[in-house]
């Protein structure tokens, strides 16, 4: 039963299951009162409406928990909306709720100016809307969620209703206009008119329903208004995540850095995702414009990330945007920790965004606390998914918000991070990776050729190879095609060899940056020696000539059992693999 | 109009009262009213009949979701409808 519930709240796919299923899981959560104290934030909710609010409140407790609020929820009786509040005697005061959500709706206007009055009549009906309102404000002294005026379902006025004085849809939006301006700071609105855009006006008004029950929306609007609540009670709350860590090759732009270099990646206008990147970075640009804090967490080696921020000329983020630059191979939970220390948050402040299912998983699994999206499919949605999750809510725009982006503008280094290894062990198990061993055909030779040519940081030395080398019979090539169980990564190493007097010289070996950290340098080296076995030899050679990208390998070779013999300016092994190399939990398909 | 049609949206009624109020244990009869469940009041008695209309794709007035006070008359309503 908790598992069921567990289930849910971890689903990114939440808001797609049938209303009556939530309905049913939140019915279930309440009967674990346990389950809802441990939410990492307890908090009495008062709930008040001049509509029918039990649908809602019996699906909140719900949708608070997946925001990690566990809610203790007064719901005041039917149509004692404004009463409750101005009698301090109510079970409302009673109850000293920390955030209250006031639900009003188009019904309780009274002031409606008639089809073309002038300026001044509509001023002065939307100041005595707004006095009633002014009052009850003053009467509540902790956060106030509040619902703006719904669009009515009906228009007959046509286009004029929502355009013109004496429509009731023009009287709803200038209220709400005038509302957010007079509003005092303890108030946060929610954008009515936009709820039910979202969902679609069809979809969101129930005409059959509000007769029935008084409640004037479909059921299936609840989780997403049920949602809009819990959303800016945590903003309320103070507990709205502040800090945004992103990951660089495939989330900023497209492809990887350290494999193709700055001329090639994917940003610009010449290609659709280019276009996307941009106007993801765009996107991303207004968060911090508002007092979003960026950060960047990305595998790659600290020069090739920044590169592009340097070099390229479509990138819209520049590297002042940045308050934290975490460019290393160490793993991206522990990164997070660092970046959360020395930015002087709490990782649960923090919403990380990778297009890495591996990635994203890894860091769900090591931090709970963290938000996370995982980016995938189509570059073009990227905006929209993030813009969706609304992690960091104001309905406010302070001034110690616009501040707070300067405040961090020093970019700093990252320190080396040390990850517990029975962690990352077992998540890299988890992950059940496989490859197949493959040799060169005339579908995958050019792919090949591209890998060697391209591929910048594990590669040993300069030499290519054209198709035809690669094809022909004289050498052994093989190609490792990796997979695992979020993934298909499809080629991602190569290995060119030639036997020599007892030798088995490795004349090139390169691995995509894609794959770095899972191990799989050596698990090759395992098939490499396998291979020498196979063919009698009794050692294996590389030259392996140092360059400005693959300066790590000098590290990684000993590991494998390589070492340096100066006579020769080789590298030479046995054939079988150190017996000590770091398992890769990698199966042979 | 068939017994076993009866039976048919009979069987069906309780796998969604069973659903709605999260109790295996219901067993529904044409006699079956509100003095039977402790949960069914109106404001369930509307989810029920939401649920009816999703799974048997009909579309009910609002006069008769009001009108239908026992589960013998939901079965007699559904079957006018010719759901099955």
């Amino acid at each position: 039963m908790k598992e069921e519930i567990h289930t849910a709240l971890t689903d990114s796919e939440f808001f797609s299951r049938p209303v009556s299923e939530l309905q049913r899981l939140a019915k279930r959560l309440v009967k674990s009162p346990d389950l809802i104290g441990r939410a990492p934030v307890q908090c009495r909710i008062a709930v008040l409406s001049s509509f029918t609010t039990d649908y809602l409140v019996e699906l909140l407790p719900l949708i608070l928990m997946r925001q990690g609020i566990g809610g203790v929820i007064y719901q005041a009786p039917y149509g004692a909306m404004i009463t409750e509040i101005l009698d301090f005697e109510s079970g409302y005061h009673s109850f000293k709720p920390q955030v209250t959500f006031i639900l009003p709706s188009h019904r309780d206007l009274d002031h409606q100016p008639a089809i073309g009055a002038p300026a001044q009549a509509v001023q002065a009906a939307i100041q005595s809307e707004l006095e009633i309102w002014n009052r009850v404000w003053q009467h509540i002294q902790t956060p106030i969620v509040q619902l703006t005026f719904d669009p009515p379902p009906f228009r007959p006025l046509g286009e004029a209703d929502g355009l013109s004085a004496g429509g009731l849809l023009h009287h709803v939006r200038a209220i709400n206009l005038n509302m957010s301006d007079d509003a005092p700071n303890h108030v946060c609105l929610i954008d009515a008119e936009n709820l039910a855009s979202r969902i679609g006006l069809d979809d969101w008004h129930d005409n059959r329903l509000y007769r029935l029950t008084k409640q004037p929306f479909a059921m299936a609007a609840l989780p997403v208004l049920a949602d809009s609540l819990a959303t800016s009670a945590v903003a309320a709350l103070g507990r709205s995540r502040k800090v945004l860590v992103m990951d660089l090759d495939g989330t900023l732009w497209g492809g990887a850095v350290g494999d193709v270099g700055v001329e090639g990646i994917e940003l610009g206008q010449d290609t659709p995702d280019g276009e996307s990147f941009i106007a993801f970075q765009a996107y991303i640009k207004s968060l911090k414009g508002r007092g979003v804090i960026l950060a960047v967490c990305s595998k790659n080696q600290e020069d090739s990330a920044r590169a592009p921020f340097l070099q390229h000329p479509e990138m819209v983020l520049q590297l002042d945007d940045i308050s934290y630059f975490a460019a290393n191979f160490d793993d991206k939970a522990q990164n997070i920790r660092t970046i959360a220390r020395r930015l002087n948050v709490d990782t649960s402040a923090i919403l990380f965004i990778d297009d890495s299912p591996v990635e994203s998983a890894w860091v769900r699994k090591m931090l709970p606390e963290v938000q996370v999206l995982h980016l995938s499919g189509d570059p073009a949605e990227f905006t929209a998914r993030l813009d969706a999750l609304q992690p960091f809510p104001t309905s406010r725009l302070t001034e110690e918000d616009l501040a707070r982006s300067a405040s961090y503008g020093a970019v700093l280094q990252t320190s080396k991070g040390i990850a517990n290894s029975d962690d990352i062990d077992s998540f890299l198990r988890d992950l059940a990776p496989q490859v197949t061993i493959e040799s060169a055909t005339e579908e995958t030779v050019d792919r090949l050729t591209q890998l060697i040519a391209k591929t910048n940081q594990f590669k040993m030395n300069r030499r290519t190879f054209s198709p035809s080398e690669l094809m022909a019979d004289h050498g052994h090539v093989v190609a490792i095609r990796f997979k695992d169980r979020l993934q298909d990564y499809g080629i991602v190493a190569v290995v060119v060899m030639q036997i020599q007097d007892e030798s088995l010289v490795i004349q090139n070996w390169v691995m995509s940056c894609r794959v770095f950290s899972r191990r799989l340098e050596y698990f090759t080296r395992s098939i490499i020696g396998n291979i020498a076995f196979k063919a009698h030899a009794k050692s294996l050679q590389l030259v392996y000539t140092e360059s400005k990208k693959n300066k790590f390998l000098g590290d990684v070779l000993p590991l494998m059992g390589f070492s340096y013999v100066e006579e020769k300016d080789i590298f030479e092994s046995m054939a079988t693999a150190p017996i000590d190399m770091l398992d890769s939990f990698i199966t042979l398909d | 109009m068939t017994i076993s049609s009866q039976d048919r949206i009979l069987k069906h009624l309780t796998i969604i009262f069973r659903e709605i109020f999260d109790d295996d244990d219901i067993v529904l009869t044409l006699e079956s009213t509100a003095d039977d469940i402790e949960e069914w009041d109106s404001l369930n008695q509307i989810k029920i009949i939401l649920e009816c209309e999703k799974f048997f794709q009909v579309k009910l007035k609002a006069r008769d979701i009001r009108s239908l006070n026992n589960v013998g008359e939901m079965v007699d309503h559904l079957m006018r409808l010719r759901v099955y």
